[in-house]
């Protein structure tokens, strides 16, 4: 089917024709694409802000590992770094030298019980639990155990992350099992 | 009186290179995993603690241990059945020097492995670390686990495993070490692809099959035990020592 030009402008005269006249189009409406990309904005600073990639890039040295276990959902979150302990963002104790203040410790130097660390968990042990059996469809039956997902430098010594887990499986404290997070090693392929 | 409209291209242009920069940080690569551990009530009581003859020795709890020192590991069980401490079934010497072979930055002290020469470099920024012959403990486990358990129902007490270490072993060697304790390490060269896990979850326990369809998760009353396939000593438990 073809058209000679004169037939084909009549047919466009005529589209134009049916179309409604209406305001001028004079600027974009970006105000939805506003909203949303400040609401993502907000998500991706919270989430740097609190998330271990910003203590990765920052402070913590994540050690690599062949290993392939998905992250928990849920569980609280104890960062080591090189100068503290950060328990969910706040700051417990200072590190110096791999080790804490044995003032901070219960027992002195050689103490593995770091008293502050303690109590901050049982508070947020507390307010984890109040927040479980607030939620509809509980059953206490079937509570999970509190779990502490532990983010490290690699340098951390070992005294340190056992004086930390001792801490946190006190009584008072209640976390039992532990989570340790590391950075995914992925294998080097030889080059031809 | 003419009617003011804000000028937002710059709000638009700061926002838009503020996004763009926190999905490239968010997306950097930079993919976390965990490893699930214990800090056990006690250290078993006696280290030099003799089987239960009346008992098969692959059904009960071997106690095995890795003590990790400043210059070496070893492999032990405090049930005597793979080794004592004073014979350990098997030792390991530090690896991972310059110009070490590797195939990824956890066999370096440096953390760092050259893609070229697959060889350990020197790091400007990383302190050395202590490195062991984590494929040579891997090894060694999967051995214990197939002579003892491959083709038989596994008791889910036997998956425990101690883990001591000198305190001044730092946590990069920790996680190395139970990376190799827990699951058959890939081949050189190869993803990662993880291991089952024993579980006693009831959904499992009353399935059809006795691996969850997604083959992470299997119940140990039922399946027949595959090194290959299935986790080594997963359980692992800290300890500071004997008491």
């Amino acid at each position: 089917m073809s058209f000679t030009q004169r037939e084909a402008r009549r047919i466009i005269r005529k589209a134009v024709g049916r179309v409604p006249e209406g305001e001028e189009i004079r600027h974009l409406n970006i105000m939805p694409m506003m909203d949303m990309m400040t609401i993502l904005l907000v998500a991706f600073i919270f989430q740097a802000a609190t998330s271990a990639t910003a203590m990765t890039a920052g402070t913590v040295s994540l050690p690599r590992s062949l290993t392939d276990d998905e992250l928990p959902e849920g569980a609280s979150t104890l960062i080591i770094t090189k100068n503290g302990i950060v328990v969910e963002g706040q700051p417990i104790v200072a590190v110096s030298n791999g080790d804490v203040d044995p003032a901070e410790k219960e027992g002195g130097s050689l103490g593995i019980k770091i008293p502050r660390l303690t109590n901050f968990l049982a508070h947020l042990h507390q307010q984890h639990e109040v927040m479980i059996r607030s939620q509809p469809g509980y059953d206490p039956n079937k509570e999970q155990p509190p779990e502490l997902m532990i983010i490290a430098d690699r340098t951390t010594p070992y005294r340190l992350l056992l004086q930390v887990m001792f801490s946190a499986k006190q009584k008072e404290a209640g976390y039992k099992h532990f989570r340790l997070i590391v950075q995914k090693s992925f294998p080097l392929k030889p080059q031809p | 009186m003419e009617s003011g409209e804000l000028n937002l291209i710059p709000y638009l242009d700061m926002v838009t290179n503020l996004m763009l920069f926190l999905l490239a940080s968010v997306s950097a690569g930079l993919i976390l995993v965990q490893i699930d551990t214990t800090l056990p009530d006690k250290a078993p009581p006696n280290p030099t603690n003799i089987t239960q003859p009346s008992t098969n020795p692959d059904d009960q709890p071997l106690k095995l241990f890795v003590s990790i020192k400043r210059d070496e590991m070893i492999l032990w069980s405090a049930s005597g059945l793979e080794g004592t401490l004073q014979q350990p079934k098997a030792s390991f010497k530090k690896t991972g020097a310059d110009g070490d072979a590797c195939d990824g930055p956890y066999m370096c002290q440096s953390n760092v492995c050259d893609p070229k020469s697959l060889r350990c470099v020197p790091s400007p920024t990383e302190e050395p670390q202590l490195v062991f012959d984590y494929r040579a403990l891997n090894t060694a486990l999967i051995e214990i686990a197939t002579r003892r358990y491959a083709g038989k129902q596994r008791k889910a007490d036997t998956y425990q495993i101690i883990l001591q270490a000198d305190g001044s072993v730092p946590y990069s060697t920790i996680v190395s070490t139970m990376a190799a304790m827990r699951c058959p390490l890939p081949e050189k060269f190869k993803e990662v692809t993880g291991c089952a896990l024993p579980t006693d979850d009831e959904n499992l326990r009353k399935a059809k099959e006795p691996i969850s369809p997604d083959g992470k998760l299997y119940d140990t009353t039922r399946a027949s035990y595959d090194p290959k396939k299935m986790a080594l000593f997963p359980e692992i438990a800290f300890s500071s020592g004997f008491e």
